[in-house]
């Protein structure tokens, strides 16, 4: 157990005895001379011990590594990528970071933003997280806890407080951060949007836009059945997750943390995706007619649909989606990359289309707004935004690199942004036409979304209505069961409980 | 089975916070911090005005009995006898 913090995996495994899972140091209390037990009177800490993870025992250049995995990948750099000093092949090992960068010294020594930025602290961490990774060390950070106990509220401020609160293992180097975070980013990510202390406030505060907080909203309702009057419980929520890759072959007991932020809800985990299925035995992503069905536990079950998501959704097998259940994440989309651009433009018009909140990270800052950008050139106006660009506050802290680029370095789901199909409008203005303009040329504009405002003095219950306010609507079609006409010079529309008169003048 | 399991975010020899555990309370130690200061200037205060406010006393309005010369005489013989007699 606690031991395996101090002692070396070497000196565990020759030396003690496996007792109910938990290790029993046997070794120490021979090796216990005088300094140790005035160390220990004095309650500082022993010696770092050779073998625990530390910067210098994990650093070895890549082309010289003993890990055969990164002597290969350290050959691809050198084949596939570019110096970008001179544009030549690159030739070089950069000192600081082990990693092949450059075509020369010379080249290495003149990029001076390499320098100034210090990049190379970046690429240093890559090196000796992923030989961290390989070193043979026990990982005892990936036993994870179970159901959260009784009276005890889950902090999801950053990583940390979410470790300790959650009593995970006492992480006490980025090593094992970096082992753990890369594996529950995607869990907890989800969880930390979904919960209801959510670090994401509303704007000003947060991220959050108020069609954001609407959606999450919608989703909290059914997360939390204990805080509403009537405690009915539909069926289980969706949570689909596009483009799934690495997300699919995440083990059960990991997507069990999700759960555990919300005890007693029902999860159903939609991988869909041509790569959302990997086979361990064929060492081949698995395509299959039929939905692959994993059942976790009573609570967890996670279905993988080997296919494209507008495949799925012209077939209508996920029909019908409830903004009050069902919710998208994509992980890393790279919707502007120009590989798989077609086939997002085929998806995100039915992503859209279920009115649900979908949420998109980036590798990095640069990923994040190529996606942004990409979406709002060819999407604006069928869409909300939910969530405003973000650092994902769970994002993995393990640093990866780029091997057709060494220098483009990320981290997974760095960057984080919601949106979602526009399912209201949710700043309808009604402009005051001619009287005399014929009903159709009204009911059409309003379908298109377009934005009308409104140039009349009307009166809300004794209220001056302001040129423009904010009103609430379902959809195209609702809106037009609200709306009424009528004749002469008044237009009668019913939103919920609040009814309103406006006066046509012109 | 113990009541109170081995805390996890200890370390089992030292009972020291462990450095995951530091960082965990890092965006609580100061205003943590702030509120022991108020809590314990009040506790602090009040004991101190106790106690300077009771050091005024003088103890004059306290009577003391009237004694003459010849029994406050008396009284020092019984006692010194009844060291000697101890000793």
């Amino acid at each position: 157990m606690f031991a395996s913090r101090r002692l070396t995996p070497q000196v565990l495994r020759s030396s003690s005895s496996k007792l109910n899972g938990r290790f029993i140091p046997t070794q120490r209390h021979a090796n216990r001379n005088i300094m140790n037990i005035i160390r220990n009177a004095l309650g500082m800490d022993p010696p770092p011990s050779p073998f625990e993870p530390s910067e210098e025992n994990r650093f070895h250049p890549w082309d010289s590594s003993p890990s055969p995995d990164l002597r290969h990948r350290a050959a691809t750099i050198r084949a596939l990528a570019k110096c970008p000093v001179t544009g030549k092949e690159i030739n070089f090992t950069c000192p600081y970071s082990g990693i092949p960068t450059h075509h020369s010294k010379e080249a290495w020594e003149q990029d001076t933003e390499y320098h100034a930025t210090k990049k190379y602290e970046i690429l240093k961490k890559v090196n000796i997280y992923e030989h961290d990774l390989r070193s043979g060390r026990e990982f005892p950070e990936f036993d994870f806890p179970g159901k959260q106990t009784f009276e005890s509220q889950v902090n999801l401020s950053n990583w940390d407080l979410y470790f300790y609160t959650r009593q995970f293992y006492s992480m006490d180097t980025e090593f094992q951060l970096a082992a753990v975070t890369k594996m529950l980013s995607y869990p907890v990510t989800i969880g930390s949007i979904l919960h209801q202390y959510s670090p994401y406030l509303l704007q000003p505060k947060g991220p959050v836009a108020l069609e954001g907080l609407k959606s999450l909203a919608a989703l909290r309702y059914s997360l939390y059945p204990n805080q509403r009057s009537n405690t009915f419980k539909d069926r289980p929520l969706r949570l689909f997750i596009i483009g799934a890759r690495a997300e699919g072959q995440l083990p059960g007991h990991v997507w069990k943390q999700l759960c555990y932020l919300f005890p007693e809800i029902e999860f159903e985990l939609h991988f869909i995706g041509p790569e959302c299925y990997y086979d361990t035995d064929k060492r081949s992503y698995l395509t299959s007619q039929k939905p692959i069905v994993k059942r976790v536990d009573e609570s967890l079950s996670m279905i993988y649909h080997t296919d494209y998501f507008h495949v799925f959704h012209q077939a209508q097998d996920f029909f019908p989606y409830d903004p009050y259940l069902d919710s998208f994440f994509t992980f890393h989309p790279g919707l502007a990359y120009p590989d798989v651009t077609d086939l997002w433009k085929q998806s995100l018009p039915g992503l859209l289309e279920t009115k649900c909140p979908i949420f998109i990270t980036g590798y990095h800052e640069k990923d994040a707004n190529a996606d942004i950008k990409w979406i709002m050139d060819n999407f604006e106006k069928d869409l909300d935004v939910l969530v405003n660009k973000t650092d994902n506050l769970f994002a993995s802290t393990k640093w990866e690199l780029n091997d057709l680029n060494p220098q483009e370095t990320y981290r997974f789901n760095q960057f984080l942004f919601g949106i979602r199909g526009a399912p209201y409008f949710s700043n309808l203005t009604i402009h005051a036409i001619s009287e005399k303009s014929p009903n159709e040329s009204i009911s059409s504009s309003l379908i298109n979304g377009e934005h009308v405002s409104i140039i009349s003095d009307a009166v809300i219950s004794g209220m001056d209505l302001p040129r423009t306010f904010k009103a609430t609507l379902i959809t195209a079609d609702n809106f037009w069961k609200h709306f009424k006409f009528n004749p002469g010079k008044l237009i009668c529309f019913v939103l919920s409980e609040l009814s309103l008169d406006v006066v046509w003048n012109k | 089975m113990a009541i109170f399991p081995q805390s996890k975010y200890h370390d089992p020899r030292t009972f020291k916070m462990t450095p995951a555990m530091i960082r965990a309370r890092k965006p609580f130690f100061w205003r943590n911090a702030a509120t022991f200061a108020v809590l314990s200037t009040i506790t602090v205060s009040v004991y101190f005005y106790t106690y300077s406010f009771l050091g005024q006393d003088t103890f004059d309005d306290v009577p003391i009995p009237p004694i003459s010369d010849a029994e406050l005489a008396k009284l020092k013989q019984e006692y010194e006898s009844s060291k000697q007699a101890k000793n």
